[in-house]
């Protein structure tokens, strides 16, 4: 009745083998859930929360590509919304009818309106317009217009000779 | 006894081998069917939902914190994903464009080999189909999704995409603002009035009552769709990729500049290398796919003309050719003397080198024939009255005999074909008047394939003088250029879904792969034929460059 040894073996090694089968890692073994800091942890209106920071697109979507806030933020809203009428290309092809240069806006006396430079009006006519300017009172929010406001005061303007670096460009 | 102990020794070999060939088994199923084994072999894992069930078709990326290469790989229908062998050290490890699923990021994890990660178990956004039009989710739309899912006729839709569809920018432009039908005049006026993609002096103003008549349409659509009370509406988002379209690695590259954009990309036989020129900044470069890095130089600039390139080519012995766009030139450049010389050629846009060193595009009303040294028309072709078209894309077949071109106007709207050999010249219209021809290849057999921006893509096959559309499976796409592989199939940046289309005219079957990014604006794939499968490269408008290698 009883097992012989050569079976004792055997069954042994089966079991052995079950084992490490079983302890083989399986596809449906330890997981971690998603990280969803956007969700729980952020209110509904902050972008930066929400968006993964690896998303190009979110990044352009919200002119976060070259920087988050400030005039770096300032500067990707211009070149997306002002500079593609506002740049010396279109001026020189179009001299009487381009829109003006933005270089050293805050430099001059006064608006083409005869109004005073500042931030106030700038910004009053970013947001209404002209008769030849779409008015962008419903585009920009108040952190936009600060950070464009922002960009027009101290940096202003986009040249295409000389792109920002881009800090994820590592190769060596 | 000495029979018994044979027999002992036979059952433990059994079972041991038995107990491998279990292990061999169960490990093979984390192997992506039909994964050349070149492309396999690294980290791996499973991505579900938190209902349990395997989630296919999503992508998962791992981003090089040495490097910032992003390599993407997509789940199969277990949910089971699997990376090439990267090199080891720490990596970013994240769901790109996860859609209805909420984002999955870890930083720093370590790879040091075949990795077994951890299982990436993914929540819902939403209960429902529809997706909240929060940030994150508007971000990740492709811009057929986003037409998709506005308000409107389909006749205002398609006009849409004939007219702002064409190129230059992504839809997000128009759907993320919010203006008044003042400001919306002003701005279709601003963009469809003036000249290229820089939007340079006015044009001539002749507009015809039928495309006035279609302006008014866009106008009004926009300032409903688009005005200033306009809510975003939940969003359907398209289905993910299965089967095929999950079979491959796609693979970007940083470049060292931010809002510059890429045009064309070409591959260098020499060196393995990747050539790309900026379309909007005064660089070329040559990347290279094993370590990221990128060798740049600064073109010479043209006074009073924005700097920027549009097409190059790599010729056998290493010299770069290329187009400044805006300043009407054709540049050659020696990389080993790194010498630039500069012609004026007249003509904007792409042009085409055959296999013998000879430099191709219409001009003036003909084919023409450019000359090396001088960038002038040396020869031009029909000879007598007959005008053909300024073809948008320019190009040669693979044995240099032919001459193609596509073409887009109220006027003409298809091919242009030219026979070295005989001379001969034929303008094929195409089948529906509106395939807004532009760029494309010749297959190895001869025929013509250009993509079309009114969102198909355009065959002519001269042997049969037969000329035939083929629209994608992914609705509200256009098309700006194709390239032929090998094999003769049909690779082109599927420019409004975020897909590179693979099509297969044997079988009339689409393979289209869903990228990381919802762009796709490719304006001239880059097939490598010496892999197999091939290899597949493209530069994007948004600074970065990608490569797809399919599995199969």
């Amino acid at each position: 009745m009883g097992l012989s040894n050569r079976n004792k073996l055997a069954g042994i090694l089966s079991v052995l083998a079950a084992g490490i089968i079983l302890a083989t890692p399986r596809p449906s073994g330890t997981a971690v859930i998603a990280q969803t800091a956007s969700q729980s942890s952020s209110a509904a209106g902050d972008v930066d929360a929400q968006l993964d920071p690896y998303q190009r697109s979110g990044l352009i979507y919200y002119h976060k590509l070259m920087g988050k806030s400030g005039w770096e933020r300032g500067q990707h809203i211009y070149y997306l919304k002002c500079w593609i009428c506002h740049n010396e290309y279109a001026i020189a092809s179009d001299p009487k009818g381009a829109a003006p240069t933005l270089k050293d806006l805050y430099k001059r006396p006064a608006l083409m309106s005869g109004r005073t430079v500042n931030d106030e009006t700038v910004a009053a006519k970013i947001r209404d317009g002209g008769p030849r300017m779409p008015a962008y009172r419903h585009v920009l929010g108040d952190s936009e217009m600060a950070d464009l406001l922002a960009y027009l005061r101290e940096k202003c303007c986009w040249d295409a000779d000389h792109p920002p670096a881009n800090p994820r460009y590592k190769a060596q | 006894m000495r029979k018994a102990r044979r027999s002992l020794w036979f059952t433990v070999g059994a079972v041991f081998l038995l107990c491998l060939g279990c292990l061999l088994f169960l490990q093979s199923g984390n192997a992506a069917p039909g994964a050349g084994a070149e492309l396999a072999g690294g980290a791996r894992g499973v991505v579900r939902s938190a209902r349990g069930f395997p989630i296919e078709g999503l992508m998962v990326q791992l981003i090089s914190a040495k490097t910032s290469i992003r390599t993407t790989v997509y789940t199969n229908e277990l949910g089971r994903y699997e990376f090439p062998k990267l090199e080891p050290g720490l990596y970013t490890l994240r769901t790109p464009r996860p859609l209805e699923f909420k984002r999955y990021l870890k930083e720093s994890v370590r790879i040091t080999g075949a990795d077994k990660f951890e299982d990436i178990v993914l929540e819902r956004v939403s209960d429902s189909e529809f997706l909240p039009p929060r940030p994150d989710i508007l971000a990740q739309l492709s811009d057929a999704e986003w037409l998709f899912n506005l308000d409107g006729t389909a006749q205002e839709k398609k006009i849409f995409s004939n007219y702002c569809g064409a190129g230059c920018h992504t839809y997000q432009m128009p759907f993320r603002s919010r203006f008044d039908e003042r400001s919306w005049r002003l701005i279709l006026h601003r963009m469809l009035d003036y000249n290229g993609r820089i939007l340079q002096g006015p044009g001539d103003g002749e507009i015809s009552d039928e495309e006035q008549a279609e302006r008014e349409i866009l106008l009004k659509w926009l300032a409903r769709v688009r005005g200033p009370d306009a809510q975003d509406p939940p969003f359907k988002v398209f289905p993910r990729p299965h089967g095929p379209a999950t079979r491959a690695v796609i693979t970007e590259y940083e470049l060292p500049w931010l809002g510059v954009h890429v045009h064309d990309a070409f591959g260098d036989t020499q060196s393995d290398n990747i050539w790309f020129d900026i379309n909007r900044s005064p660089f070329i470069g040559k990347l290279n796919p094993n370590t990221g890095k990128v060798t740049s130089w600064r073109i010479p600039g043209t006074e009073g003309k924005h700097p920027g390139a549009h097409w190059i080519q790599a010729e056998k012995d290493g010299t770069v050719w290329y187009s400044e766009t805006w300043s009407s030139s054709l540049i050659r450049f020696n990389p080993l003397t790194e010498t630039f010389k500069k012609m004026s050629s007249g003509v904007q846009g792409n042009m085409a080198l055959a296999p013998d060193g000879t430099i191709w595009r219409t001009a003036r009303g003909k084919v023409a024939r450019f000359d090396r040294e001088t960038a002038k028309i040396v020869e031009t072709f029909p000879a007598g009255d007959q005008r053909v078209p300024g073809t948008y894309g320019n190009f040669v077949s693979w044995d240099g005999r032919y001459f193609g071109g596509g073409n887009r106007d109220r006027t003409f709207d298809g091919v242009v074909f030219f026979d070295r050999q005989t001379k001969e010249v034929r303008m094929i219209p195409s089948p529906s008047g509106v395939s807004g021809a532009s760029r494309g290849s010749f297959d190895p057999y001869g025929n013509i394939w250009v993509g079309g921006r009114g969102g198909v893509l355009v065959k002519y096959d001269h042997k049969q003088n037969v000329i035939a559309e083929y629209a994608p499976p992914t609705p509200y796409n256009t098309f700006y250029e194709t390239r032929a592989d090998k094999n003769g199939e049909v690779w082109a940046g599927e420019m409004r879904a975020g897909r590179i289309a693979r099509f297969n005219p044997k079988t009339e079957q689409w393979i289209e792969y869903v990228l990381p990014e919802p762009f796709s604006f490719d304006w001239q794939t880059y097939v490598d034929n010496s892999t197999d499968p091939v290899t597949v490269w493209y530069g994007d408008q948004y600074g970065y460059i990608v490569r797809i290698q399919p599995l199969e």
